[in-house]
């Protein structure tokens, strides 16, 4: 017996000692050379500090497996790379792979200038259209040839490395069948955030997958992408600024999309500004509401560059727990999937909205209530969770954020928005392009996220008020829907009022003043990288669905590359000159003629807001009626229409002795104005 | 004393004119349109002040409510974007109108989607499955020959073209350069034959005059 019990102990020990060993963990590797960009070449060193481990390493974005190159000594680096490698102990299973990149951009500038696919890269994208490199007459052009180096590192890369067979397979390639979608869809890569200065990219192992709907197509040689951060991979979570300190700082998934419409790279499109879907991101934001930030980067894909890119945060669950608080459970999310695509899309279109995360209950339980109608304040009131004089009632859930969706429809109206929340395309009788979403334990209502605003800031007459019948089914709900439901309001439409006098007026988010300075803002962070988006996509040909091919070049040859100076300048130029400067009014009209904007014109200050000295006394313009006012943050007018108890007749200037809100409206033969509201602080005395 | 009354009246006064100026200046920034008002203030600004109140405000965004539904509901109105080719308008056009209503663009849609499905199959002449690049360009060429029935030309466009070098010469006969090195006649270069085309490619621009080399 004892034997017996003796020999268990050893081969138990033996067993453990054993899986131990399975599973120890290679140690890390030391690189002498950080990712980054580079000039002169120079010889990689990789230690580790193991001596039993072998380093092994590849140059083809395929993870380094027992057979691949042992390294032994100092690898010579002179050209644009992407070394992956890891050190392998004799009994150990698990290694980390560490992947590095060094961009060379007097290299990058000449990549493929032929037209042909780089070393290592396939011929053929499976079915997709294929385009490479680098294109000479750009390269060469005298206004480029000094700057286009330093243009490379106008802005920050990041470095995609993986198995090419994982993109351009014809089988198991995800570029090369961009429809395919979902989590059978996803490949293992190495996603590198690379600073060109001083600045804390990042290296991590993820998921990828093709993002977009229209943009999947075979026709489009330029497609954008996702990356989900798993345990599978490594890190389940991004942890890194990547939207600056004020946003989120860990990531489940984010976008790096590629603008399409109007895009250089499919079908080469003139009117390419690759700011139009940021821009109303930004405005957004700067209306006060959370939205889906992004920036722009430069993208390689193992150590190829592939043009301008800009990432977008995903309007998730995740999403909603980082920034509202809770729990993911806790959250509903809706999208509408697919989107309306022309000869391609594939499958069937599904239109009904659904729960990236959560379900539809409480949605379809807003539909419900709103389909009833909304006219009545008890019906309206109770969306927003309160009884029918306004008040809350504690037993009522909070369904809607009204003024959230009053002003996501403003952005949709400003910009001219053709694909969402409706889509012009499937003349107006298909929703798109929406996201919502509502914390089931919370105390908000929907919220409606900008996407996807490609199809914007394009005919300064475009009108996008509807209405459109487009949501009289619950499967093709959506808020321009909802919003249209809640017109037949009178609380609603008086809010509607107040925010278009908010933001139309008094240098508001959507002023020419305002919308110009955003917009020039982010043009101004991209003007230099597009000059390598022309290089790398400004050839692009071969016409797209209804779009005329472009006149030949001299000599019958093709056309010149679509250029920074010429035809992103015109565009630009068109926006900036003519659009922002007119748009406003034309709006201004458009909701008027929707009797959603009143003649009573709400009192002006002789300032509005910011800073005044103690005592200064604030004066107010009411070309007709009588303005009230109050200083406590509260409306001057009541529910239903009523003066309330807290307002005061301005009868003189109001002297203002400390911080203060100041709210005011004019009252004629029982109208009410929009409201005027500024914030003034007091500046102490010297 | 007497002045000092009249000074500050005057002075008050000056002082609300160059306000409401001011004021007016900012407000006149942007105001509802005169061309915007005018018809609709015909129709419904009911008692005649130039202005519309609350209830003929109400009145108005019901009645042209009301009338958008219609029209949206008829496929009239706002329903025609990206414009379509004019063959394909008028072959998908029952009624004759001169644009495609809801149910005509959708009929057009699926025509042209079952149409691109027909001529895959005839230019997939591998039959793999697919259109490859070289199928393709066949396509896109035919096409814009007009060679293919019932499709505009300009549908797929031109067959995308590279490598050309300065005022649009190009740099080599590629196409042909690419069939040539095509040894193993699959319709693909793999590397051993795409190695081969760079070789070939960079002797023949090691040949050229100095002036055409890019730079």
């Amino acid at each position: 017996m004892k034997r017996l019990i003796t020999k268990f102990v050893i081969l138990a020990v033996c067993s453990a000692t054993w899986a131990l060993a399975q599973n120890e963990k290679a140690p890390n590797l030391k690189f002498s050379h950080k990712r980054g960009f580079y000039d002169a070449p120079f010889e990689l060193s990789i230690t580790t500090k193991e001596t039993s481990a072998q380093i092994r390493f590849t140059t083809d974005g395929t993870p380094p497996t027992r057979s691949a190159t042992a390294y032994s000594k100092p690898i010579p680096i002179s050209k644009t790379s992407v070394i992956r490698a890891a050190a392998f102990k004799p009994n150990s299973e698990k290694t980390k792979v560490e992947t590095q990149t060094y961009i060379f951009p007097r290299d990058v500038i000449t990549q493929s200038n032929d037209g042909l696919p780089p070393e290592g890269f396939p011929y053929s994208w499976g079915e997709n259209k294929v385009d490479f490199g680098m294109d000479p007459r750009v390269v060469n052009d005298p206004r480029y040839r000094d700057s286009i180096t330093g243009d490379l590192k106008s802005l920050p890369s990041f470095s995609l490395v993986m198995k090419l067979e994982d993109l351009f397979g014809s089988e198991r390639g995800i570029y090369a069948n961009a429809r395919s979608d979902g989590r059978e869809a996803e490949r293992p890569c190495s996603l590198e955030l690379i600073h060109p200065g001083a600045g804390d990219g990042f290296q991590i192992d993820c998921g990828i997958r093709i993002r977009g709907g229209f943009s999947r197509m075979a026709m489009n040689p330029k497609h954008a992408f996702r990356f989900f951060f798993r345990k599978e991979y490594g890190d389940g979570k991004l942890k890194h600024p990547l939207f600056g300190p004020n946003a989120a700082q860990t990531f489940d998934n984010f976008d790096l999309r590629c603008s399409q419409n109007y895009s250089w790279s499919l079908g080469g499109d003139a009117n390419g500004v690759f700011l139009r879907d940021q821009f109303s991101r930004d405005t957004q934001l700067a209306m006060g509401h959370p939205a889906a930030r992004g920036d722009f980067y430069h993208l390689y894909i193992n150590g190829q560059y592939w043009g301008l890119y800009n990432t977008c945060e995903r309007p998730e669950a995740s999403y909603g727990a980082s920034y509202f608080g809770g729990a993911k459970e806790d959250y509903d999310a809706l999208k509408i999937p697919g989107g309306f695509a022309f000869g391609g899309g594939g499958g069937q279109r599904r239109e009904s909205p659904f729960p990236t995360d959560g379900n539809i209950d409480a949605w379809r339980r807003l539909y419900d209530i709103a389909k009833a109608g909304l006219t009545n304040d008890e019906a309206y009131q109770r969306i927003l969770g309160k009884n029918p004089d306004g008040t809350r009632n504690p037993n009522d859930e909070v369904l809607l954020d009204p003024t959230n969706l009053i002003d996501y429809m403003l952005i949709i109206f400003y910009g001219g928005n053709l694909d969402a929340p409706v889509s012009k395309f499937g003349a107006n009788g298909f929703p798109n392009n929406w996201y919502g979403m509502r914390n089931r334990k919370g105390a908000d209502g929907f919220r409606f996220f900008i996407w996807d605003a490609e199809h914007t800031l394009l005919d300064l007459h475009e009108d996008r008020m509807g209405p459109f019948p487009t949501g009289e089914r619950f499967e093709q709900s959506n808020p321009q829907w909802l919003w249209q439901q809640c017109l037949d309001n009178a609380e609603f439409r008086m809010l509607v009022a107040d925010r278009v006098h908010r933001h139309f007026f008094n240098d508001g988010a959507l002023t020419a003043k305002s919308a110009t300075a955003r917009f020039l803002a982010r043009k101004k962070e991209i003007e230099r990288a597009v000059v390598c988006e022309s290089a790398r996509w400004g050839d692009v040909q071969g016409g797209f669905g209804f779009r005329p091919p472009r006149p030949q070049g001299p000599n019958g040859g093709p056309p010149a590359p679509l250029s920074r100076d010429v035809e992103w300048k015109n565009a630009i130029d068109r926006i900036v000159n003519d659009y922002f400067p007119k748009r406003g009014q034309v709006v201004l009209d458009q909701l008027w003629g929707q009797g959603l904007w009143p003649d009573l014109a709400a009192p002006s200050f002789v300032q509005h807001g910011g800073s005044v000295p103690s005592g200064f006394k604030l004066s107010m313009l009411t070309p007709a009626g009588t303005a009230y006012f109050t200083l406590d943050g509260t409306d001057p007018r009541s529910l239903g229409g009523k003066l309330s108890p807290k307002a005061k007749a301005y009868e003189a200037p109001v002297e203002i002795k400390e911080n203060v809100t100041i709210k005011a409206r004019v009252l004629l033969n029982n109208d009410w104005s929009p409201l005027n509201e500024a914030t003034f602080k007091v500046t102490p005395k010297a | 004393m007497k002045s000092i009354y009249l000074i500050r009246a005057v002075f008050a006064l000056a002082t609300l004119l160059a306000f409401s100026l001011t004021v007016r200046a900012q407000a006149e920034k942007l105001s509802v349109s005169e061309a915007a008002r005018t018809a609709v203030l015909k129709q419904h600004d009911k008692d005649a002040d130039g202005k519309l109140n609350d209830a003929e405000r109400e009145a108005m965004r019901r009645a042209r409510s009301d009338q958008g539904f219609r029209m949206a509901r008829s496929g009239r109105g706002r329903g025609e974007f990206p414009p379509l080719p004019p063959e394909i308008v008028k072959k998908y056009d029952k009624d004759g109108d001169g644009r495609l209503n809801e149910e005509e663009r959708r009929t057009a849609m699926e025509g042209m989607q079952k149409q691109w499905m027909e001529l895959q199959r005839k230019y997939d002449k591998n039959t793999n499955g697919r259109l490859d690049p070289e199928e393709l360009e066949t396509l896109q060429q035919d096409a814009a020959e007009g060679k293919i029935e019932d499709v505009p030309r300009m549908m797929f466009g031109p067959p995308r073209r590279r490598g050309s070098g300065p005022g649009g010469r190009p740099l080599a006969n590629r196409e042909e350069l690419v069939r040539q090195m095509d040894k193993d006649r699959d319709g693909k270069l793999n590397e051993e034959e795409l190695k081969a085309v760079r070789a070939e490619l960079a002797r023949r621009a090691s040949e050229r005059p100095q002036n055409d080399q890019p730079k």
